[in-house]
């Protein structure tokens, strides 16, 4: 343990089981309390507010909810062709649960690791039929991860009732989808059957177990797949809100947790009234109930619902690995498609980092590397461009460019350009006009330039502050595999994809609150190292022959393009290593962009530092910065509790400054 | 009391599965939603939260479903923890990601490698909270687990809040030295 954060990080980051043996062990102890949260639950499930009059305003309206039973019968035959129309799934089943293992089923248990709602809709106030369609059609863009289970029961005149469990993950990051089911047949109500089957997709790609005493799947890539609200959502919204004048919108209500509309229509089924009930999740479009009543009765409910936590789904691989306990219905079976995509680095997974490790891979990122040669294209608001990059290794510490302007409206080449840099020092020069330009590049560190577009030091400003991003999973891009990022700022919100081996940014999506792109990036080829070498970027030398019958060469200095070795072996850099040692001014500022957690003053202050504005610092100055604690008033992140560890810099400017500081010693006798 | 006892007095005498519901599930509901809402929410949001997670749970959960009635609680604990955490935020003026978070990180069950040594870690860290002695103990789980503060642990412990805080810290640093080096 290296400090007492993480002690509490522990306690409160505990897995499921050691949560709720916690929770046994240690109950909240306040019987009084609970008794009046119960009298209050009580009310509220009536109706009433808190004081027992009156409807509750937050669940005014909201039906009180039953599923209806139906306990009938049906053959084996027909509960196979029921399959196909229910809900949940559109695979047949067998005989005999599948003995590979079901990633899904730890997902209903636990809380994932990171534990995501969906992407960042916003809600309207008054939600219309319009809304609906558009949010349910676009269900799977509404979120990069889902994992579900559920229960449908599916019951006919025949005699049997037959109800389906199941799960089902649908990773979007790797356009893969995962569904497993069990179905009991009850027949007559008494001795049960079960079958099982599973749906795995991935793109066009689909594999299936049908058959119902058969060991073997299935690969059809015309098979239609579950025709569900998950699946092709947009199916789902054709057969049942079309004509919208079919469906009316109901009331707002939770259900798993979640803000739901209901919806409520008929439709005619062949030739049977058929009414219908959803709850539809008002963020993603994903209906978390549904009933149908008419020929036959089918009732679906989500009995646990995750979004974006990839954590243990069926991968590609994991999936191969699945397959091997059955065998193919045909010889020939194409599995391509389960293979490691062309430029995977190794067969394993590169695991998916905490934020920590993954702020410090993009810190250190040009230490994971001796050169890059890269293609790229961005989109700005008024032009777009396209380039090669090349950086040259440490020794030589140059970045090479190749770029060619476009209007982005007309796509006519505006204008190209090469550049040439070595450190802050920059060569830009114009073929077109046979000139040059020599200046300083803005930000640039002199030892480490970096594979440098987007520029490095601004993304690691932008993930400095871990609060304001997550990752969302994993995504191969490029032949790499990418964490996926989602960051927000004040007035953006941004989606990237950072290199897992080497922390680069290889794509970049920047929108406004309406959603409007104002900045786009991508790397379209990458390679590395002994790949990158033999292209056709020139060395600094080659670059200086180029340029030098240019009328502005003549007098600009370009010697810093003379020679080869420049640049000193640097350690990999640590998050604190980056931060420039705090002057007397910057302590403040220095203190305010440590990393507060909400954390209350457990500990007792030995010193108090009041800034000029007035907020004031209570520290605890232990003797060396990892035993020293700041908590600030009035708290960054909370109304009360908020405390940060000291980094060496900030306990060594604090040090420093401190005969100009106003900070008292405190004397607290415990 | 079991889920399929639970449910059984659900169907047949409601008040009464309600109540068992509760009183079951109560801890276990406000340790999620403590921990979703974790340096956000006051401790009337996660009360709030409590209530709306089991009026949820009564007014939507079929006992006659064939599913878990832990994994839907405790899914919608954690949705509707959520949910306030967002509308807290919103309402604070701080539009921040929605996505993150994060601060819900209890692993999954299916990073076998990952979760073996999690499991290790924490089996140790209960032992070590245990060895701690009372009040100790129950004043660490009640001030993190629970986030409560100083003066609420107080009447609990019945020790004043300025002992609370004392013995808190100490009992922190007593952790960090029974774990330093077995652990990370």
């Amino acid at each position: 343990m290296k400090n007492r954060k993480d002690i509490i990080d522990l306690i409160r980051n505990t897995d499921e089981e050691t949560m709720e043996k916690l929770v046994k062990d240690y109950p909240q102890s306040d019987k009084k309390k609970a008794d009046k949260l119960f009298r209050r639950i009580e009310r509220r499930v009536k109706g009433l507010d808190d004081d027992g009059r009156g409807e509750v305003i937050e669940v005014s309206g909201v039906e009180r909810y039953r599923p209806q039973k139906f306990r009938r019968v049906v053959s084996a035959a027909a509960c196979i062709a029921l399959v196909g129309a229910g809900i949940g799934t559109a695979y047949a089943v067998r005989a005999n649960a599948p003995s590979g293992k079901s990633p899904a089923s730890a997902v209903t248990e636990g809380v994932p690791s990171d534990m995501a709602a969906p992407a960042g809709r916003i809600v309207p106030e008054n939600i219309d039929k319009d809304y609906i369609i558009e949010l349910c059609s676009n269900a799977r863009s509404n979120y990069s991860a889902l994992s579900i289970s559920y229960s449908n029961d599916n019951s006919t005149d025949h005699p049997s009732d037959h109800i389906y469990t199941g799960t089902l993950q649908i990773d979007n990051t790797a356009d893969t989808f995962w569904a497993q089911e069990d179905v009991d047949i009850l027949w007559k109500g008494s001795s049960t059957k079960k079958y099982s089957g599973f749906f795995f997709a991935c793109g066009n790609n689909k594999v299936f177990r049908i058959a119902e005493d058969e060991e073997k799947y299935r690969v059809d890539n015309n098979y239609p797949g579950p025709d569900s609200m998950f699946y092709r959502p947009e199916k789902w919204v054709e057969e049942w809100l079309s004509p919208v004048e079919n469906w009316y919108i109901g009331d707002k209500l939770t259900y798993c947790g979640r803000d739901c509309i209901a919806i409520h229509g008929n439709r005619c089924i062949d030739n049977y009234d058929t009414s219908f009930t959803a709850f539809i999740d008002s963020e993603t479009g994903i209906p978390l109930h549904f009933t149908q009543k008419g020929q036959y009765v089918n009732v679906f409910d989500v009995n646990s619902i995750t979004y974006n936590d990839n954590t243990g789904f069926m991968t590609k691989g994991s999936f191969r690995e699945f397959l091997k306990d059955y065998e193919p219905a045909e010889e020939g079976y194409d599995l391509s498609f389960l293979d490691e995509e062309p430029g995977a680095n190794s067969s394993e997974e590169l695991p998916l980092p905490s934020k920590d490790e993954l702020y410090q891979l993009v810190v250190n990122s040009n230490d994971r590397y001796d050169k890059v040669l890269a293609c790229y294209e961005t989109r700005g608001l008024n032009s777009d461009d396209t380039g090669e990059i090349i950086f040259y290794d440490k020794k030589a510490g140059t970045v090479y460019t190749n770029i060619q302007y476009t209007d982005s409206k007309t796509h006519e080449t505006l204008r190209k350009q090469l550049d040439f840099r070595r450190g802050n020092r920059i060569v830009l020069y114009f073929p077109e006009k046979n000139d040059i330009s020599v200046g300083d590049f803005e930000n640039a560190d002199a030892e480490d330039p970096g594979f440098t577009l987007p520029d490095k030091n601004e993304f690691v400003q932008l993930l400095k502050n871990r609060d304001k991003w997550t990752i969302q999973g994993k995504k191969k891009f490029c032949g790499r595999e990418c964490a996926v990022v989602s960051l927000r700022t004040d007035i953006a919100s941004i989606t990237m994809y950072i290199d897992l081996e080497t922390g680069l940014f290889l794509y970049y999506d920047q929108k406004d609150e309406n959603g409007k792109s104002t900045g786009f990036y991508q790397v379209t080829s990458i390679h590395f190292n002994e790949d990158a070498e033999g292209s056709a970027c020139p060395t600094a030398e080659e670059f200086k022959e180029l340029v030098k019958d240019c009328p502005y060469a003549k007098n600009a200095d370009l010697s810093f393009l003379d020679g080869t070795a420049v640049q000193t072996t640097t350690e990999p850099s640590t998050e604190s290593s980056t931060e420039n040692t705090a002057k007397q001014s910057d302590v403040f500022a220095a203190l305010d962009a440590l990393n507060y957690h909400a954390i209350s003053c457990d500990g007792l202050p030995t010193h108090k530092l009041t800034a000029p504005s007035g907020t004031y610092y209570a520290l605890h100055l232990g003797d060396t910065a990892q035993d020293s604690y700041v908590w600030r008033r009035p708290s960054l992140i909370a109304d009360d509790d908020n405390e940060a560890p000291l980094t060496e810099e900030v306990f060594a400017a604090i040090r420093e400054n401190w005969d100009s500081l106003d900070i008292v010693e405190l004397n607290y006798k415990g | 009391m079991t889920d399929s006892e639970i449910l059984r007095l659900m169907r047949e005498t409601p008040p009464k599965g309600h109540r068992a519901l509760f009183d079951t599930y109560y801890n276990y509901v406000c340790a999620i939603v403590t921990r979703v809402l974790q340096g956000i929410g006051s401790p009337e949001d996660v009360d709030e939260c409590v209530i709306d997670v089991f009026s949820d749970v009564i007014l939507r959960f079929d006992p006659d479903r064939p599913e878990s009635l832990k994994a839907y609680i405790g899914s919608a604990a954690k949705n509707k923890a959520i949910s306030l955490r967002r509308a807290i935020l919103s309402r604070n003026g701080k539009r921040l990601d929605m996505d993150e978070q994060s601060f819900t990180s209890i692993p999954s069950g299916e990073n076998v490698a990952g979760n073996a040594e999690a499991a290790a870690v924490n089996a140790l860290l209960i032992k070590e909270i245990a060895a701690l002695g009372e009040p100790d103990s129950t004043i660490i789980i009640q001030r993190y687990f629970y986030n409560r503060k100083s003066r609420e642990i107080a009447d609990i412990v019945g020790i004043s809040p300025a002992a609370v805080r004392l013995r808190c810290s100490r009992a922190l640093k007593k952790l960090r030295n029974a774990l330093k080096g077995e652990i990370l």
